[in-house]
């Protein structure tokens, strides 16, 4: 990624409250990729380093959500939490079930709908784990708990694409 | 004391004022009622030779001429935008604007909602992209209805992540566009399915090619999710079924 179009998400970021709010509570960021096809990327954002961070790795015209609440929730891998996850995919029809990438930045997440995808995820995971899990979140943007923004294309230019 | 009751004065308008106020009131009723036919007659035939030029012109009689005014005919010039809650309003000189995300999808209005962000380098080029990619293909696609077959998606299948007015985003096939500005979306071990384009509305699907093999569809999630088929081409292509109808899982 160019160190301009960094910049200008930088710049587009700064004119909201995030970097305030980041400096408050830690945030979980989803990108939905424009023109992906339903790709998304994840992010766990704790300081303003890691904001510093993700800004480097969004893409162009990606719509961003920085949620502050716990609507995607950090917990450990246990009974409890296989409970919640399947309740969550008995109300929505599937979970967001994301691990901390080794880079401390990135979460891997899979969107699962039933006991075996899950069974599968938890195969990979290291004992004591800590997982993050939620229902796949709307694009909010009250300015407190959740902010969304439009990222701009390569040239700059804002446009709206489909994600 | 006896209260006294002081009643407004009202004149009686004198014969002059009331003749230059109403013209008509002191004529004669027969001359009033010639008068009052020949107006009507004068416009009846005003109206006559007005429609008989018009059948000349070839616009056909003025009475059948109607004017289209459906929300699906018109074509909008300006879409809605506005800056998003939260967020800097923009001023003159600063043009970094977003978009209200729940805006209503509109099939016939141009995809033209352009905002910039300062020191932009490209501003002119950039509008004349966006005229040749999008305003164009959503606009035959409003009016041609989609050749059908399947299209494939990733990610979740809840309302929260098929909801976006600006179109949501499908490919043709299973395959990626790989190129520097488009990375490759269906990576290994992701979960993908497909929905069948003939079960969803007509003219709400653009196969807009923007990157090669990318199909938006400008349909509700309910709309969306009730369109999901098994393909049986993905489980021939040796793909792992998964939990939820029609889903599986890529090679990792």
């Amino acid at each position: 990624m160019s160190t301009s179009f960094a910049e200008w998400v930088r710049g587009v970021v700064d004119e909201t409250d995030v970097p305030r709010l980041v400096s408050e509570r830690p945030a979980v960021v989803l990108e939905r990729i424009a023109r992906g096809a339903g790709a998304t990327r994840w992010f766990h954002v704790a300081s303003a380093r890691d904001l510093e961070l993700v800004c480097h790795e969004l893409a162009p015209g990606s719509t961003v959500s920085f949620y502050f609440d716990d609507r995607i929730a950090l917990l450990p891998y246990d009974d409890e939490t296989v409970m919640r996850i399947l309740d969550l995919i008995a109300a929505h029809g599937d979970a967001v079930v994301g691990a901390l990438d080794d880079n401390q930045l990135e979460i891997s997440v899979e969107f699962v709908a039933g006991a075996n995808e899950l069974g599968e995820f938890a195969e990979n995971l290291p004992p004591q784990s800590s997982v993050f899990v939620g229902a796949f979140p709307a694009a909010d943007n009250d300015g407190y708990d959740a902010v969304t923004l439009s990222l701009p294309d390569r040239d700059g230019v804002t446009r709206r694409h489909p994600h | 004391m006896a209260q006294r009751t002081v009643r407004p004065r009202v004149e009686a308008p004198s014969a002059r004022s009331r003749a230059r106020r109403f013209p008509e009131a002191g004529a004669p009723p027969a001359a009033v009622k010639l008068r009052s036919h020949l107006r009507r007659w004068a416009l009846l035939v005003l109206a006559v030779v007005l429609a008989g030029l018009a059948g000349l012109a070839g616009v056909g009689p003025a009475w059948a001429t109607t004017v289209s005014t459906s929300p699906a005919d018109v074509v909008t010039a300006e879409p809605e935008v506005a800056v998003r809650a939260g967020a800097t309003a923009p001023s003159s000189t600063d043009y970094t604007a977003a978009y209200v995300y729940g805006a209503p999808a509109k099939l016939s209005s141009p995809n033209a909602a352009t905002s910039y962000v300062r020191g932009s380098p490209t501003r002119p080029r950039a509008v004349s992209w966006e005229t040749s990619a999008s305003v164009r293909d959503r606009g035959v696609a409003a009016e041609t209805a989609d050749a059908g077959g399947i299209i494939y998606r990733t990610g979740s299948r809840t309302p929260n992540a098929l909801t976006d007015s600006s179109g949501v985003s499908f490919r043709d096939s299973v395959s990626s566009s790989l190129s520097a500005e488009h990375p490759q979306v269906f990576r290994p071990g992701d979960k993908v399915w497909g929905v069948d384009t003939s079960g969803l509305p007509s003219g709400s699907v653009v196969r807009d090619g923007v990157p090669a093999g990318h199909v938006s569809v400008y349909a509700t999630p309910d709309e969306i999710m009730g369109a999901i088929v098994d393909d049986p081409f993905l489980g021939q292509l040796g793909l792992k079924p998964l939990d939820e109808f029609g889903s599986y899982r890529l090679p990792k």
